[in-house]
C-alpha cells in the first residue's frame, strides 16, 4: 500500500484549509483495548522490573532488555501473538535459558527469580495464542466508518509500519498506515487511530499527532493496562494572542478503578528499538565478514536511516558528506562533523563495496603501495591507543607535552587515534613517535608514508567532490525529499554508486565497532534476509 | 480606520476600462484599505472558493510589517501548518509597499563612480555602472555605462524612477526584447495581479528593484506554494483571471528571467550557513522565518526590519524554536508595540509580538 499524496512536496491550499479546520474542530478521544493474556504478561513484567534493583549482572540486564522489547513490540503489533515476525516462542526459549542461569547465580527462592519466571511463562502462554486484538479492533473501527478516509499512525520503525500495511491492505486506498513524519506531509483524514502510548510521541517529531489533530477525529488506541497521566499540552508562545475560538479541550485519559493494577506509560518504552538495530548490525557469518571484524574497534555512533537502514559512523574527528536538497549547485554537498549529524540530515554512503569512498579511491591511486602504507598507518595508531589505555589520558598528555607536542588536548589525542585521520602536524607527529617508542629514522619513514596517504586522500577527495557536485548539483532531488533515499551514479572508475539516506534517529549511546563496519549501510528490515 | 491600532496603509487602487468595464465585487474584508482589491480565490475540488479568513489575516500581518513602527519588532505566529503563511505575509508586505510614496532620489545623489546600478529598460532590469553626474540639453542627470560593451547612456533626473542601486540585471538589453513577439507584454497574468492589488498601475511593482520581504525557509516547499498552486480573482461580471502568488510578489529566485525581471521578494534556503550579505545590503523591510532552522540559525542577522517568525506545530524542532522565541520575548525591551493588526487572530492561530532586545 503506497502512501497517498506523497508524490508532490507539501500541501495544497485546499488541504491546508482542512488542516486548520481539523485543528479547531477536530476531537481527540480514547479507544481502550484489552486482552487478558497480554495484560498478565505486561503486569508480571512490571513486577519483575520492580524487583530488580541495582546492578544484577549482564544476564539480568539482557533479560530485562529482551522482555521490555517484547512488550514494546506487542503494544503496536497487529499480528497474532503466535505469528510475530520475531517469533515469541524463540524469544521465550532464549529467555528460559537465561532465567535458568540467573537462578543458578542467585540461588532458589530469590524474589527476582520468581517474578522473572512469572513474566517469562506469561509470555510463553501468549506465544501460543492466535489472538490479534489490536488488529481486530482496528478492523472494527474501520468497518463502522465505511465512507471515511482513515489513517493508522504507528510511531515505530518503517518495518513496523510496513507490517501493519500488509496486514490491513484489504481496505485499499481508504486506509493508510503512516508514521508521524509522513502524517505531517499528508492531507488531513477523517479519522486517525494512534497506536502506542502518548509518551511515544513525546519527542521532537511526533507530539503534534496528539496536539494538532490531522483528522476530524483522533482515537488514541490504548491498552487497558497502561496508565496515562495526560496528553501533552499544546505548545504555546509567550504572550500569544488568540481569537475567541480555540481548539477543543482534550478529554482526560480513562481512569481505571482504584484497585486495578496498571503500568505507567513511561515504563513502557520505546519508539526506536536500538537493541534490535544493533542486533541487525552484527555480522551474520557471510564470507568476508571475518576480515571486517578482525580490524580494530573504534568509537562510533549508530544512525537509523530512512528505508529501514542503519549505519555506523566513526564518532571522533571525522566529517561526513551530506546532501542538502534545499541548496543549489555545489552547495548541495556539505561536509558535516559526525558529532553534529542529526535527524533530517541526508548522509551520502556507499551501498556497494562499503567504507569511505575517499579511502577506496585513495587506495586505488596508491596502487600496490596501499597495503603496506595502510599497515604503517594502523601500526602507529594502534601503538598510540595502547599507550592511551596503558598510561591513561593524563599521563599520556604529560608525556606528549614533554616530547614537544604543543597541544595534546584529549580531543586532539582522540583525533590522532582515529583511523579516519591520517597524521597530525609534523611537530605533533614527532612527539607521538617518541612517546610510542619509534626511533627518529623509523619515524621519518612513517612520516613519508603518511604524507603519501595524505596526498592520495586530497587527490581522491577532490576528484570525488567534483563528480559528486556535478551529479548531485544538477539533479531533481524530489525523490530524496519524499522518500528519504536516492541513488547517485558516479562516473565509472570513481566508485560506482552512492546513496543519500535521510537520518531518522540517532542512538544516544556510543559504541566500539570494527573499523570495517563503518560507513556501510545495513538493512534493519525484518523482512529483508539479505542485509 | 486610521486610529493608530489599525491599519492605515491607504492604498487607492485605480482600475482602467481595459481590465473590465464592470462593477467589481471587491473584497469587503479589504475594501477599507484596498478599495478595488478583488477577493482572492483558491481551487477547492473543481470550483473556486474565497480564501479562508486566516489567509487574509496573514496578509494583514504582512501589510503592517512594513510600517515604520514595526521596524525591529518580532512577530511570532503559531500555526497548525506552515504552508502558505510566509507567502501571504509576503503578499501583504508587497501590496502595502505599493502604497508607500516613491522612494526619493536621495540614494542616487552623491554616488561614487563605479557604483553598480540596475535600470529598467523595456521591462527588464539592465546592469549599469555609474560614471558621473552631467548636464545635457539643460537637464541634469547621470551618465552610466554598460560594462560589457562600453555603451554609455544619459538618464535625466526625470527618469531616475527606474534606477535602483544594486548589482542586478542583464549585462545588456538583449536583442530579442525588441522582437515584436516579446513586446506583447509579460507572460504572467497581468489581470490577476491587477485584480489582487486592485490597481491598474503596476509600475510601482515592475519598475526597479526593491527587496520588500525576504523569506528564509525551504525552497522546494515555497516553490510549490508560490509557483504551482493556482489562485484566482473574479469580478461580479464573472470575468476571471487566475495566476500564482509569485506573479504578485515577484520573487527573484523564481523569476523566469532572474537577472532581467524586477523583484520585490526573495527566498533563501534556511540551510545556508549564513544570510547572504548581498541580501542584507538590500535592507528588506520584512524578514520571514518559515521554519525552525531559519529562526534558530539566522535570527541574529535579521536586523533593521520586522521579523515574522512562523512556528509550525508539526515541524521538527518546533518546541526548541518556541523555547528560543520565548527566551527572546523574556529579554525584550520594555517598550511594547500596541497590537497593530486591528483584529484578533483567526481560529487556530496564535500571535505574539515584541520589540527586539537592543
Amino acid at each position: 500500500m503506497s502512501v497517498l499524496g506523497m508524490d508532490v512536496v507539501g500541501l495544497g491550499m485546499e488541504e491546508v484549509a482542512d488542516v486548520y479546520d481539523c485543528y479547531v474542530n477536530g476531537s481527540v478521544d480514547w479507544e481502550v483495548i484489552d486482552h487478558d493474556g497480554f495484560e498478565k504478561f505486561a503486569l508480571s513484567l512490571t513486577e519483575f522490573l520492580r524487583s530488580v534493583g541495582g546492578d544484577q549482572g549482564q544476564q539480568v540486564e539482557q533479560v530485562v532488555s529482551e522482555l521490555k522489547r517484547a512488550r514494546s513490540d506487542l503494544t503496536i503489533s497487529v499480528l497474532p501473538f503466535n505469528h510475530q515476525n520475531l517469533r515469541l516462542t524463540s524469544r521465550v526459549n532464549g529467555l528460559r535459558e537465561r532465567a535458568a542461569l540467573i537462578e543458578e547465580q542467585m540461588g532458589p527462592g530469590d524474589p527476582v527469580n520468581e517474578r522473572l519466571k512469572e513474566a517469562v511463562e506469561s509470555l510463553a502462554e501468549l506465544a501460543n495464542q492466535g489472538d490479534k486484538p489490536l488488529f481486530d479492533r482496528l478492523v472494527e473501527l474501520v468497518r463502522v466508518r465505511p465512507e471515511e478516509r482513515i489513517a493508522i499512525v504507528s510511531p515505530g520503525r518503517v518495518s513496523r509500519v510496513e507490517e501493519a500495511r500488509q496486514a490491513l491492505q484489504r481496505f485499499g486506498d481508504r486506509l493508510e498506515v503512516v508514521n508521524p513524519i509522513e502524517l505531517a506531509n499528508l492531507p488531513p483524514f477523517e479519522t486517525l487511530c494512534v497506536l502506542g502510548t502518548p509518551a511515544w510521541y513525546m519527542h521532537k517529531r511526533g507530539e503534534f499527532v496528539l496536539t494538532v489533530p490531522r483528522a476530524q477525529q483522533v482515537l488514541v488506541v490504548l491498552w487497558s493496562w497502561i496508565r496515562v497521566a495526560d496528553l501533552p499540552a499544546r505548545a504555546e508562545i509567550i504572550g500569544g494572542r488568540t481569537g475567541s475560538v480555540s481548539p477543543r479541550p482534550v478529554p482526560a485519559p480513562p481512569s481505571p478503578s482504584r484497585l486495578a493494577r496498571r503500568v505507567r506509560e513511561d515504563e513502557v518504552p520505546e519508539v526506536v528499538d536500538w537493541g534490535w538495530v544493533r542486533e541487525r548490525a552484527k555480522p551474520d557469518g557471510d564470507v568476508g565478514e571475518g576480515d571486517r571484524d578482525a580490524e580494530e574497534e573504534v568509537e562510533a555512533r549508530l544512525f537509523l536511516l530512512a528505508d529501514d537502514h542503519g549505519v555506523w559512523l566513526e564518532s571522533v574527528g571525522t566529517k561526513q558528506d551530506v546532501v542538502e536538497p534545499d541548496l543549489e549547485g555545489d552547495d548541495r554537498i556539505q561536509a558535516v562533523d559526525v558529532a553534529d549529524l542529526d535527524e533530517g540530515h541526508h548522509v551520502l554512503l556507499r551501498t556497494q563495496g562499503g567504507g569511505s569512498l575517499v579511502r577506496v579511491v585513495a587506495d586505488d591511486l596508491l596502487g600496490t603501495f596501499a597495503g603496506p602504507l595502510r599497515e604503517d598507518q594502523r601500526r602507529w595508531k594502534r601503538e598510540l591507543r595502547h599507550a592511551h589505555l596503558r598510561d591513561g589520558a593524563d599521563v599520556l598528555h604529560r608525556k606528549l607535552r614533554e616530547a614537544g607536542c604543543p597541544n595534546p588536548s584529549p580531543q586532539n589525542v582522540r583525533n590522532w587515534m582515529s583511523l579516519e585521520t591520517i597524521r597530525p602536524q609534523k611537530q605533533n607527529f614527532r612527539a607521538i613517535m617518541k612517546v610510542i617508542g619509534i626511533d627518529d629514522s623509523e619515524a621519518e619513514v612513517f612520516w613519508i608514508s603518511m604524507t603519501d596517504i595524505h596526498k592520495a586522500h586530497i587527490t581522491a577527495g577532490h576528484r570525488i567532490s567534483q563528480q559528486l557536485k556535478a551529479v548531485v548539483g544538477s539533479q531533481d532531488l524530489d525523490q530524496l525529499i519524499r522518500t528519504g533515499r536516492m541513488q547517485f551514479e558516479l562516473e565509472e572508475g570513481t566508485g560506482g554508486t552512492l546513496d543519500a539516506f535521510r537520518i531518522d534517529h540517532v542512538d544516544d549511546e556510543l559504541h566500539f565497532v570494527a573499523e570495517g563496519r563503518l560507513g556501510s549501510p545495513f538493512s534493519v528490515d525484518p523482512f529483508d534476509r539479505n542485509r | 480606520m486610521g486610529d493608530g491600532n489599525t491599519l492605515d496603509c491607504g492604498f487607492q487602487g485605480r482600475m482602467s476600462e481595459a481590465w473590465v468595464n464592470v462593477t467589481f465585487a471587491t473584497d469587503s474584508r479589504l475594501s477599507w484599505v484596498f478599495p478595488m482589491a478583488l477577493p482572492l480565490m483558491y481551487k477547492k475540488g473543481t470550483a473556486w472558493e474565497r480564501v479562508p479568513d486566516w489567509v487574509e489575516f496573514f496578509r494583514v500581518i504582512g501589510r503592517c510589517s512594513i510600517k515604520e513602527e514595526l521596524r525591529d519588532v518580532t512577530v511570532g505566529v503559531l500555526v497548525p501548518a506552515r504552508a502558505y503563511v510566509a507567502a501571504f505575509v509576503a503578499l501583504g508586505a508587497v501590496e502595502a509597499s505599493l502604497a508607500l510614496p516613491p522612494a526619493g532620489f536621495e540614494e542616487l545623489e552623491n554616488l561614487e563612480p563605479g557604483t553598480r546600478l540596475s535600470i529598467t529598460e523595456a521591462g527588464k532590469q539592465v546592469r549599469y555602472t555609474f560614471k558621473g553626474y552631467d548636464q545635457r540639453s539643460q537637464k541634469r542627470g547621470m551618465l552610466v555605462e554598460q560594462e560589457k560593451n562600453g555603451v554609455q547612456a544619459f538618464f535625466p533626473v526625470s527618469s531616475w524612477g527606474k534606477i535602483t542601486v544594486g548589482d542586478f540585471g542583464l549585462d545588456q538589453v538583449p536583442k530579442p526584447l525588441w522582437n515584436k513577439e516579446n513586446q506583447t507584454g509579460p507572460k504572467w497574468d497581468e489581470k490577476f495581479v491587477k485584480g489582487v492589488f486592485g490597481t491598474d498601475d503596476l509600475d510601482p511593482l515592475l519598475v526597479g528593484n526593491r527587496l520588500v520581504a525576504l523569506i528564509v525557509g525551504t525552497k522546494v516547499e515555497l516553490s510549490r506554494e508560490l509557483e504551482t498552486e493556482p489562485f484566482a480573482v473574479t469580478s461580479r461580471s464573472g470575468s476571471h483571471a487566475d495566476g500564482h502568488l509569485e506573479d504578485a510578489i515577484r520573487t527573484r529566485s523564481f523569476a523566469d528571467n532572474v537577472e532581467g525581471d524586477s523583484f520585490r521578494t526573495e527566498v533563501l534556503s534556511a540551510r545556508h550557513p549564513t544570510l547572504a550579505q548581498r541580501i542584507r545590503d538590500m535592507s528588506p523591510r520584512v524578514f520571514i522565518s518559515d521554519n525552525p532552522t531559519a529562526f534558530l540559525r539566522h535570527r541574529d542577522a535579521m536586523t533593521g526590519g520586522c521579523r515574522v517568525a512562523i512556528f509550525d506545530l508539526t515541524a521538527r524542532d518546533a518546541s526548541q524554536t518556541i523555547r528560543e522565541f520565548d527566551n527572546e520575548y523574556a529579554a525584550r525591551s520594555r517598550e511594547e508595540p500596541e497590537w497593530p493588526f486591528g483584529q484578533d487572530p483567526p481560529p487556530g492561530v496564535s500571535v505574539s509580538i515584541f520589540r527586539s532586545p537592543q
